[in-house]
Parts: structure tokens; sequence; C-alpha cells
């Protein structure tokens, strides 16, 4: 858990310029985590940023909330708000009309999440419709909500990683998942 | 028809007539445009103006400006 003083930080730091960066938060993160403070970003053909090609991160934003995931090999990440509206319009990008699914807003939400962290984890960018996109079953899924949140990861099995969520402005945070301190 | 997709961007990303679009905005400059509202966003151009948006294309895509310049050609060729 962050320390206040460390919560304030991470507001100012976040806030800095009325954006929220994935980016900032990592750094952030990295350095009062880990004592990590120099260090590069590398790339991968699609885009997908590693850094000194030992950690591996992935970032989400919604509204309120940033939630940031480090580990030491692939992940992906997602995060929506429980009382997202999911648009009507988008019902058919996310299911084939033969997926046997829920329409209220609850499962539409955690289908777009799920599979949102799948794309992000594969690090392929968006490159189809998400209603052609399988997901592998041996790939690591973890799923949380407390009822505010909705939230997905996608990790390779029995790695180390952290989860770490916080709610911009309220100086609440916490550990969804933290394996192993990496 | 610059204005009008700003309206739709406006419209899309619930922002208050005060708000100031300018052509640098990236997704995730603002809150309001994370994954969802990006893709709420394409498919409700896509379908206003008829046009297909190619997933290929939107790699080299930056900012508002730049996706905004795609469509409007895009709708030109189309037509």
């Amino acid at each position: 858990m962050l320390s206040k003083k460390q919560r304030m930080i991470a507001n100012i730091f976040l806030l800095k310029g009325n954006d929220i960066s994935g980016k900032k938060f990592l750094k952030f993160i990295l350095s009062e985590y880990y004592g990590i403070y120099e260090f590069n970003y590398y790339y991968n053909k699609f885009g997908k940023p590693y850094i000194n090609n030992l950690i591996f991160f992935n970032y989400s934003t919604t509204k309120d909330y940033i939630v940031l995931v480090v580990s030491t090999d692939e992940v992906g990440i997602d995060i929506e708000l429980c009382s997202r509206l999911f648009p009507n319009n988008l019902i058919n990008y996310i299911y084939n009309e033969s997926d046997n699914y829920q329409k209220d807003n609850y499962n539409l939400l955690k289908k777009w999440v799920e599979k949102e962290s799948y794309l992000k984890y594969l690090g392929t960018g968006i490159n189809k419709k998400m209603s052609d996109v399988i997901i592998d079953n041996d790939i690591n899924k973890l799923f949380y909500t407390d009822g505010k949140i909705l939230l997905n990861c996608f990790s390779n099995r029995k790695i180390n990683k952290k989860i770490v969520c916080y709610k911009i402005n309220d100086n609440s945070d916490f550990i969804i998942d933290d394996t192993v301190n990496i | 028809m610059e204005k009008e997709l700003d309206n739709i961007f406006r419209e899309i990303l619930y922002l208050d007539d005060n708000y100031s679009i300018n052509d640098s905005l990236a997704p995730g400059d603002i809150v309001e445009w994370d994954s969802l509202s990006h893709m709420n966003l394409l498919y409700e151009i896509s379908n206003r103006y008829n046009i297909s948006i190619s997933f290929k294309d939107l790699k080299g895509i930056k900012n508002w400006g730049e996706l905004k310049k795609y469509v409007i050609k895009k709708t030109t060729n189309d037509s």
C-alpha cells in the first residue's frame, strides 16, 4: 500500500497538466516501490512498450482510476467503471452472432475488459474485430470487481506480478494481486 | 465537416460545450477518451459517414486531428 506521503505525491504527479498518464504512474511506482529511477523503454514490433527488456507492464485508466500491472513476463490489463453504460452499438463488435451472451450492462462491460485486456496482453493492438478474438484458456486470467470497478488481467502462468489500482484524488489505493515481489 | 466531427467527438466523450477540442488531443490525454470511448467513436463515425475504418490505417494515426483528416479523406475517396 502507498503511504499517505506517496499518495499525495502520486496525486500531484498524475494530475500535473490535467492528464492521467500510465507512464507517469509507472515511473512513480518503479521509483517508490523498487527504487528504479532510471530506465529505458523498448518497444515490440507493434509498439507495445517494455522496460530494459526485463520488466513488463501494462496500464489502464477509467474516470478516476488508474491500474498498473508490473511483471516479469507479458501482461495485459483493462479497467472499467461498473457504472459505465456500455454503448449498444458496440454489442455486435464484441460478440459474434453465435455467442451466447447476457445483454445486461455488467456482463457487457465484463466481456469488454476481458477481450481488451487479452489484446493488450498479446501486444498486437486492435487488428481485428473483438468478436473474432478467441481467448487462449491456458493464459492466466484474473478478474476482479468490488462493485465500483471491473478489472481483468491476463498474464503468463506462474509469473511474478504486482497489480496496483489507484483512485486519483481519493487517497486510496489497493493491491489486487501481488504474487511475489519482483 | 471538421466541426461536425468535433461535435461527434464531444457527444461520444460526453464533453461539455466549454471543453476546447484541439487537434493534438490523443487517446489517454483526457480520462474520457479511453479504449471503450475510442471504439465507440470509431463506430459512430463509420456509421454516420458510411465508411469503413481499417484497423491497419489506424496504426499510423496519433491524434484527433489526424483521425479527422483520415475520415475526411475516406469520405472523399469512398463517395
